[in-house]
């Protein structure tokens, strides 16, 4: 409780990010969550030194080791569609463990992919020398 | 009402209070609090007789607090500046061939098993953590509850793939097991990918919020598209 007091004031800068950003996404009609929006708000103030990473970091990461509680009424509304636990429900959970591996593959194979290539572009540079 | 915002809050800090000490005597995945408290809610609710829209209702501070969540990932995202600047076109590259093939793949096997316009909007965040990814479901009219059911349970499987598609795939360059935790497992493969060490952790960090982005410019994209098949 005392960690949250004292946390309390970065938090509320945090949140103050988030509703900029949802403020700009409503008046720019974006349709990007603005969180997002706060989020790459929030890094540019940090790159640039406006924002010091001790005024939001004991907040941030407070937030992160508490995180799961945010999620239970999200997780929760899971009761309103009863037929996920039905043969629908096996369906969605093939879906969803096939296409994280897919997911997975394309972007590891790609990285080293790209890795190797650059590998091979030095090599040769050096022999060009 | 602030009564009743105050009951349905302290109900919900108690149960994940309760479903924590439960995990710490009960390690396991089955036991996570992310499973056990939202297992505790709908019971309470059933019991109750409450409506879930009630409910609801009275937690939507929780969804605020998401949303300093997710501006709380740029800290992570500056601190791992680097690992970008120095790795941009392997991480560019791969991320967003990932959440391309994670919102394809998602809608299309949706749609073809036939589980509706509602569940293949809804599957198209499932490749980002979740905070953004119940950001992005709400602005793109899918529905978070099912979202985050769709995220959670990638997470699980991209830690049980993890292992085997390393070892498959011969990864050799930490960036790229970084890279694939974090997009595949998220905040879980993140945790997995810094057992590996700090290069790993980083890049997995990088991949959740990169990939995060990605996928809301593919969103952004290909909206208009998918729309159009799912009216067919």
């Amino acid at each position: 409780m005392k960690r949250w007091l004292s946390a309390l004031p970065q938090i509320l800068l945090l949140l103050m990010f988030a509703w900029a950003g949802k403020w700009l996404s409503a008046v720019w009609q974006l349709h990007v969550p603005g969180s997002l929006i706060g989020m790459v708000l929030l890094f540019l103030c940090l790159q640039l030194g406006w924002i010091r990473l001790n005024w939001v970091e004991a907040g941030a990461t407070l937030l992160f080791s508490q995180m799961i509680l945010f999620f239970v009424p999200a997780i929760a509304g899971i009761m309103q569609y009863p037929w996920l636990l039905g043969i629908k429900g096996l369906l969605v959970l093939i879906v969803v463990v096939s296409g994280a591996a897919l997911v997975m593959i394309s972007t590891g194979v790609l990285a080293e992919r790209v890795f190797r290539a650059g590998e091979v572009k030095q090599h040769d540079s050096v022999e060009n020398m | 009402m602030i009564l009743w915002k105050i009951c349905s809050i302290l109900a919900t800090v108690l149960l994940f209070a309760a479903a924590k000490r439960l995990n710490r005597m009960k390690p396991g995945l089955l036991f996570s609090p992310a499973v056990l408290a939202p297992a505790g809610i709908i019971v309470l609710l059933v019991a109750t007789g409450t409506p879930f829209q009630e409910y609801a209702k009275g937690t939507d501070l929780f969804n605020e607090m998401l949303g300093a969540v997710t501006v709380a990932f740029a800290i992570p995202l500056y601190r791992n500046w680097p690992i970008l600047v120095s790795h941009w076109r392997m991480i560019v590259l791969s991320l967003a061939t990932g959440s391309l093939i994670a919102v394809m793949a998602g809608v299309s096997t949706t749609m073809l098993l036939g589980l509706g316009k509602e569940a293949a909007i809804s599957v198209i965040p499932r490749s980002i953590t979740l905070p953004i990814a119940v950001g992005l479901s709400e602005s793109i009219g899918g529905i978070s509850s099912m979202t985050a059911l769709f995220v959670m349970l990638t997470s699980f499987a991209g830690v049980f793939w993890g292992p085997i598609l390393i070892r498959k795939m011969r990864l050799r360059h930490p960036v790229s097991v970084g890279l694939m935790y974090g997009m595949g497992a998220h905040v879980l493969g993140m945790s997995k990918a810094f057992e590996r060490g700090e290069l790993e952790g980083g890049s997995a960090t990088l991949a959740l919020i990169a990939g995060a982005v990605m996928t809301v410019v593919w969103a952004f994209l290909l909206l208009p598209v998918i729309q159009s098949w799912l009216a067919v």
